[in-house]
């Protein structure tokens, strides 16, 4: 209880002396409410948060599939023709490698014995050069595929099959004739 | 009902059962806290929740050699000045001139009979600065050096806000009473 000398302030605080009328039903809801929001957003380190685990978490899934899908989208809003020429040159690329198949073989050259190698070579200078018109070129061609056959290993061989395809074919083409 | 210290012990712990105890207990006297401090129920409301937050947020730090209720008291007057100073900026600012009081006014303003509702309605009629200063001291029971450190104010600014405040109640209660009369 409250004292004073003043008559009037002793008679002021005896009127409040037990003031208190019942509180709005709804004030505790709200309190509730505000202490739930106060203590989400306070760090306790004596308990495991778990929301503020799983907001963490989410948000690095969440950041992680955006950034990954955003760059490839910018890059391709950023670069289309970049793009589009690499894919055309990849392209190009692997037609070149179609097409150019002799000279892989050429570089088996060095597992071949060196005469062997040689002959192919000359065979295949020969066929192209003049097998339109000559017989006897392509008796050599064939004696030198023989040779081919004998001393080249397997993956020679494919070329000796082809050069000789070849060499049949034009055998066929230039046969009636003579 | 369990023991104040069983439901003191239980709000540390951070349990909504003893928080709820705590509440229907302190509720009453803390909303009459509140009536007092604020210039409307809207206002009373404001003080009352925020209050209560800082309560059941703040109990670890109520130590048991003190007073609960005084304890109580403070959270909830410091929350009052807290939102006081918050409206500050956009509230008009007034100011009492002095009371001009006849022979007759001054010698029945001490033995005035006032009931509490017409004891509050003239409160509420101050202006805030000069409520605070009035219900601290009167009705809560502080000294004008705790007022002036917890408003901020000089201890002699305390003094005669409550000299002018003590004036202006007493000439609206005695308004209120030729009113009735």
């Amino acid at each position: 209880m409250v004292q004073h000398e003043d008559k009037f302030f002793q008679k002021v605080a005896d009127s409040f002396a037990g003031f208190a009328p019942e509180a709005p039903a709804d004030v505790y809801a709200v309190v509730r409410k505000r202490y739930g929001i106060a203590a989400f957003l306070t760090w306790n380190a004596m308990r495991l948060n778990v929301y503020y685990a799983l907001i963490l978490c989410s948000a690095g899934v969440g950041a992680f599939y955006l950034t990954g899908e955003e760059c490839a989208q910018t890059a391709h809003e950023a670069h289309p023709l970049l793009l589009e020429e690499a894919i055309l040159l990849k392209a190009q690329q692997s037609i070149v490698e179609t097409v150019a198949y002799e000279p892989e073989v050429q570089s088996a050259e060095p597992c071949a014995p060196k005469t062997a190698a040689h002959h192919v070579a000359k065979a295949k200078s020969t066929v192209t050069a003049s097998a339109v018109t000559t017989s006897e070129v392509e008796t050599e061609v064939s004696v030198s595929t023989e040779t081919d056959s004998e001393a080249i290993a397997a993956p020679v061989r494919v070329k000796k099959d082809r050069k000789s395809l070849k060499v049949n074919e034009v055998k066929e083409v230039v046969a009636p004739k003579n | 009902m369990a023991e104040l210290a069983e439901i003191i012990e239980g709000c540390k712990k951070d349990s909504g059962k003893y928080q709820q105890m705590l509440y229907r207990k302190y509720s009453g006297f803390t909303y009459g806290i509140c009536l007092r401090f604020a210039k409307n129920d809207f206002d009373a409301r404001d003080i009352m929740q925020e209050g209560w937050v800082k309560i059941f947020r703040h109990i670890a730090s109520y130590s048991q050699d003190n007073s609960f209720e005084g304890w109580v008291r403070r959270v909830m007057i410091n929350t009052a000045i807290t939102l006081y100073r918050k409206n500050l900026k956009h509230a008009y600012q007034e100011d009492i001139t002095d009371v001009a009081f006849s022979k007759y006014d001054r010698e029945h303003s001490e033995d005035l009979d006032f009931t509490r509702e017409e004891m509050m309605q003239a409160i509420k009629e101050l202006p805030v600065g000069y409520g605070m200063v009035f219900n601290m001291y009167v009705i809560d029971g502080y000294k004008h050096k705790e007022i002036g450190e917890m408003l901020g104010i000089d201890i002699n600014t305390s003094k005669s806000q409550l000299s002018r405040a003590k004036k202006y109640v007493q000439r609206e209660l005695l308004k209120l009473s030729e009113i009735s009369q």
